[in-house]
């Protein structure tokens, strides 16, 4: 083949290919800009070449991709600009999208050398696509797993999450000094409740005192999980066992201000919790199963004390 | 093939340390996060101790992105990062928040444009220090057993090997660069320290 036919040729390919095509001489001029790229850019210029490349892509003035063309020309080192981190390196809009939407961009920047002379070849990538499949995919996944964390019926958080948020925050409490409690919540005589109202009243008064009680947190990082049966679990980081007693106080007055009539409970006129508190000091090396233990432990003993009340672990309760 | 002198692997140390310093902030630019490396250690090992000190049950995978490289000193560039921490890497800097089981096509994108600028800089303050000019292939992307992925340095004596400590958001991640280099171009490399050991005397 001769040299024109060869020429002819490249330039035919160039013309057909369904990628981007853009070459830049040394002084970041452009000496080529094929068909495909044209046709993504918003305005194309009629006679694109000989323009600065910031004077057809104003936008990459300053940017990465910039520095990466400078980098293939001074140096010769090849760059790659994944999507991952900046997905719009330059103005294009998506041919498979009619409204314009912009275009996700993989970027491929490659010295070339030519006769002696240093140019830059910069290939571009259409990637909406798969970009639009990923993130489809992360959806479904953030979904998924939201689900197998949620407790069906009453909305909150279940134990997986519990254990989850329990090893972290464990963790960060020891990382950083800070004191953690926790504490189980129990509805008194549920059981009573049940036989004496139905499971469909017993699932309805479950979900009530769950909204109740989530609606009493304090802050981000509080959560609330069903841990069992009639059991709710509230996971308290950054506080000590004085302001944890203090907290679950309320909680145990907010949920007997509901007034959940319960007929069949010795305790009281209406539904009641019962509730026990552990805490790990800023210093305390303590792992989830011992705190939870303890927590059990201590909710035991409010039981044994009377119900429609709150202890610590060490059966203390708070002055008042 | 000698070991390289105290003197030389200081002066290979200080070529990474400018580098590392440099893609630390290029990362830290274009992830929003703060990024930082430790001073790099530098080692020379044979490619044998180098799956030992990576992976000493055999069992690992890694993961990693390399470029070749050619020019007097002629070789491949990996950075790897053993086991999960590449998926650490990569979502610490996107902040992904639902991490799936396996880096996506996207996030493997992202890993070597990190692998990239890492690369890249060490090309640049070798280019400079050590007076050489190089070709490079674009990066590529790889998980595989450890031994597999230095399958290719089998017939190489020694693999300049270096230990770079990156930190994100407070989390300590370690990963590794390693330069396989045939005899010969360790040879250049050689004189190339040299003449710069040389250089500075005479300048200073």
């Amino acid at each position: 083949m001769s040299v024109a036919a060869l020429a002819g040729l490249a330039e035919a390919v160039l013309g057909k290919l369904e990628s981007g095509v853009l070459v830049l001489d040394a002084q970041k001029r452009v000496v080529l800009l094929n068909a495909w790229l044209r046709r993504a850019m918003p305005a194309a210029p009629a006679r694109p070449e000989g323009l600065a490349l910031t004077e057809l892509f104003p936008e990459v003035r300053g940017t990465r991709l910039e520095q990466a063309v400078g980098l293939a020309l001074s140096r010769g080192l090849p760059s790659v600009l994944s999507p991952g981190l900046n997905p719009h390196h330059l103005r294009l809009h998506d041919p498979g999208h009619a409204d314009h939407a912009p275009m996700a961009q993989s970027l491929q920047v490659m010295p070339l050398k030519l006769g002696g002379h240093a140019l830059c070849l910069v290939a571009v990538n259409n990637v909406s696509g798969s970009m639009r499949r990923e993130s489809l995919l992360r959806e479904q996944a953030e979904k998924l797993g939201a689900l197998s964390l949620t407790d069906e019926l009453t909305g909150v958080a279940n134990r997986r999450r519990l254990n989850q948020a329990l090893d972290d925050e464990l963790r960060r409490a020891r990382r950083h000094g800070h004191a953690l409690a926790v504490a189980l919540l129990d509805i008194d005589h549920f059981k009573a409740y049940n036989d004496h109202l139905g499971h469909l009243a017993g699932d309805h008064a479950l979900a009530r005192v769950g909204d109740e009680l989530h609606g009493q947190l304090r802050r981000a990082g509080d959560l609330l999980a069903r841990y069992g049966g009639e059991e709710f679990c509230v996971l308290l980081p950054e506080t000590a066992e004085a302001e944890a007693l203090a907290y679950v106080e309320a909680l145990r007055r907010h949920v007997e201000a509901i007034a959940l009539p319960h007929p069949a409970s010795p305790t009281a006129p209406v539904l009641t919790i019962s509730v026990g508190v552990a805490a790990c000091g800023p210093a305390g090396a303590c792992s989830a199963t011992s705190l939870l233990l303890q927590a059990d432990r201590a909710l035991y003993e409010a039981k044994l004390a009377g119900r429609n009340r709150i202890r610590a672990v060490s059966g203390a309760t708070p002055a008042g | 093939m000698a070991e390289l002198t105290p003197i030389e692997l200081d002066v290979l140390g200080e070529v990474f340390n400018i580098s590392v310093g440099q893609a630390a902030a290029s990362l830290s630019e274009l992830t929003g996060e703060s990024v930082s490396m430790s001073v790099p250690l530098v080692h020379i090992l044979s490619p044998d101790k180098l799956v030992e000190l990576l992976d000493p049950e055999r069992s690992r995978r890694i993961t990693s992105v390399s470029q070749t490289f050619a020019g007097d000193v002629t070789g491949q560039a990996l950075l790897m990062f053993p086991g999960e921490t590449s998926l650490e890497v990569v979502r610490l800097m996107l902040g992904s928040q639902t991490p799936l089981s396996q880096l996506t096509e996207m996030e493997q994108d992202a890993m070597c444009e990190i692998g990239n600028i890492i690369l890249n800089t060490c090309f640049s303050t070798f280019a400079d220090m050590l007076g050489q000019h190089f070709e490079c292939s674009l990066p590529q992307f790889q998980i595989a057993a450890t031994e597999h992925l230095l399958a290719d340095a089998g017939d190489l004596d020694q693999v300049l090997f270096v230990q770079i400590q990156l930190s994100l958001e407070e989390r300590d991640i370690e990963g590794f660069v390693a330069f396989m280099l045939g005899a010969d171009s360790l040879a250049a490399l050689r004189v190339a320290l040299a003449r710069f050991l040389a250089g500075a005397a005479g300048g200073g």
